[in-house]
């Protein structure tokens, strides 16, 4: 197994945090690492979508939701040729209007060793510009429910 | 440059390309601003900066997933207006230029159908939801600023008053009468090279009230013109649109416009390759008078071919124009407008942004350009200036497909695919694909009577009317 692990503290709401997180149809409107995507259902374990990200040549793939704890983390499942990547996403509040975000990526199997020499060190970098977009998205919805009440 | 605290885009022309283009700007600029010389309407309603709007339009899948990804929710808002979700297998009778296509079950590509004025409503409403975009009205662009190595603003007209509104970031999406060439050799940039293909194509559209049960889910039908013939092209679509109308446009090539007088409208509709149009339109109460409309020739113009200035980038019809028989221009625009996000995702404002999207706008646009233009170049009395080569090859290689498509669904699927923008051309060069086709059709073509039985919605209203057939 191959696996990384980033974390940042951002500035915004966990409400706002998690209601961005959670609209998986809108990622590609907000994260630079996700190009395009597409999602099924709601937002639960067993729902299942898709997504191509900028690293690499626009490489990507479908993806599961296997497991959400609403407001706190997600996990997605991407089956990979002779394995699979989990990504493991994590959100705690650690004080008022400020989030701890984490992401860990295992990727599982003989493709693991290809994942890392042709992917991890990008998909890393761009974990924490995917940090950094979700503060600003996070903050403009948090804008946007202030003054709609 | 805009004050130093703020990044600011300027976009000519809020149409289609216009708007989806200010969306993909939003998230990487401050502010963008979109320069529309003509008006809105608070509903939609026919504008004058958009007379082809009463004509029929498609939003191809392709276009209308690339619209998804700039603004997720719209087309489900465009299905709750009433727009009209057709998978092309399932849902549109087609008479293409070698019989018959057969119905079968595939919901990957489809065509929605509604009226330009819902479309461009929906796509304005969504656009304006962000508080970064702003729109200035009857505001006329007049010229870019900048010299041919970057471009840093663009010169308007408001109220009479001359002014400059400075841009880290021009688009161009003025459509096809854009003056942005012209503005560029004004700059001390060559000539920008235009392809022009014209078959002197026109069209008559008209409105219709569907006949009571023939409201709902009631599928198409498009009769194709047929080049190569040595004769003048012809064609119709019916379409169905939102609150319960059916539009019906008529095209005829150079030599055979079709007429705008209410018999003649009628006698060309059944006139055509079959008449199923014309016993339709015989069973529907016209709502508008018939609407003509010329001047449809494609166009590509060679920007990527330029050294483009810093700054500026061409999107939609004012980069590639084709004819609205091939129902691209809306679709195009998207995916151009979802490039130019794409590109932006990669690097950001970094130097050579505008050059990477006209690039990217011109691999998107080639596969759509060769085959209106290979198409359109067959018809009689073209004017054009370019040169296709191996054209009889290339036209029996055309009907060998399309015979072979209209009895097998392997092979008319991935036509649709390509069709409906939802799939590179080189899909119709798959080895299963080009195998159908050099073993050819294998079925009799479909007789009229058998096609449109495929279609017992379409079969019903014909039964009210007094069908000739």
């Amino acid at each position: 197994m191959y696996a990384f692990d980033e974390s940042s503290t951002i500035e915004a709401d966990l409400s706002a945090v998690w209601q961005t997180v959670s609209d998986v149809p809108s990622w590609a409107t907000w994260d630079p690492h996700v190009l395009s995507c597409g999602f099924e259902g709601p937002f639960e374990a067993g729902s299942g979508g898709w997504t191509v990200w900028r690293i690499g040549s626009r490489t990507g793939g479908y993806f599961n939701v296997i497991e959400v704890w609403p407001g706190e983390a997600y996990t997605t499942e991407t089956p990979l040729p002779f394995g699979k990547m989990l990504i493991i996403n994590r959100y705690r509040r650690s004080g008022p209007g400020r989030v701890d975000v984490s992401r860990r990526v295992e990727v599982h199997g003989a493709f693991a060793t290809v994942f890392r020499i042709f992917w991890a060190k990008e998909f890393q970098k761009d974990t924490q510009v995917t940090f950094q977009a979700l503060e600003r998205e996070a903050q403009r919805r948090g804008a946007e429910a202030g003054a709609a009440r | 440059m805009s004050d130093a605290a703020t990044t600011r885009a300027v976009v000519i022309g809020g149409g289609m390309a216009g708007m989806l283009s200010a969306v993909a700007l939003s998230r990487f600029t401050d502010e963008v601003v979109v320069v529309e010389s003509d008006t809105f309407p608070d509903s939609p309603r026919p504008r004058r900066g958009l007379p082809q709007g009463g004509q029929n339009h498609m939003l191809m899948a392709g276009g209308a997933e690339a619209i998804d990804q700039l603004m997720p929710g719209t087309t489900p808002l465009l299905h709750a207006a009433g727009a009209h979700r057709l998978p092309m297998a399932g849902k549109l009778l087609t008479l293409s230029s070698e019989g018959w296509f057969r119905r079968f079950e595939d919901d990957d590509s489809y065509v929605v159908a509604c009226s330009r004025q819902l479309l461009d409503h929906i796509v304005r409403g969504q656009a304006l939801l962000d508080p970064s975009i702003s729109v200035l009205q009857a505001v006329k662009a007049v010229g870019l600023a900048g010299d041919a190595r970057r471009i840093t603003g663009v010169r308007i007209e408001q109220n009479g008053e001359p002014r400059t509104i400075d841009a880290e970031f021009v688009v161009d999406a003025s459509g096809s009468r854009s003056k942005v060439r012209d503005w560029l050799t004004g700059l001390g940039l060559p000539q920008v090279h235009e392809e022009f293909v014209d078959a002197g194509l026109a069209y008559a559209g008209r409105i219709y009230e569907a006949p009571g049960k023939a409201v709902d889910d009631f599928p198409g039908v498009l009769i194709q013109a047929q080049p190569g013939t040595g004769r003048p092209g012809t064609g119709g679509a019916f379409m169905p649109q939102e609150d319960g109308r059916w539009i019906v446009s008529l095209i005829g090539t150079a030599g055979a416009h079709p007429p705008v007088e209410e018999d003649a409208f009628l006698r060309f509709a059944r006139d055509l390759r079959d008449p199923v149009i014309a016993d339709l339109i015989s069973a529907a109460r016209p709502l508008t008078p018939i609407r003509g409309s010329h001047g449809l020739a494609n166009r590509r113009r060679s920007f990527h071919k330029l050294p483009l200035p810093e700054g500026l980038t061409v999107i939609g019809d004012a980069a590639m124009v084709l004819s609205p028989n091939y129902a691209t221009g809306m679709s195009l625009a998207a995916l151009g407008a979802l490039a130019l996000r794409t590109e932006l995702k990669r690097t950001g404002l970094a130097p050579g942004l505008g050059a990477r999207v006209q690039a990217q706008i011109a691999r998107i646009g080639a596969g759509p350009w060769k085959m209106a233009s290979t198409s359109d170049y067959f018809f009689p009395d073209v004017r054009t200036n370019i040169t296709v080569r191996g054209g009889g090859m290339q036209q029996r290689m055309t009907a060998r497909f399309s015979q072979t498509a209209a009895e097998n669904p392997a092979v008319l699927k991935a036509v649709y695919e390509v069709t409906t923008l939802r799939a590179p051309q080189n899909r119709m060069m798959t080895p299963p694909v080009l195998g159908a086709v050099l073993r050819g059709p294998r079925r009799a073509p479909l007789t009229s009577e058998a096609a449109i039985a495929q279609f017992p919605e379409i079969g019903d209203v014909l039964a009210r009317t007094e069908s000739v057939r």
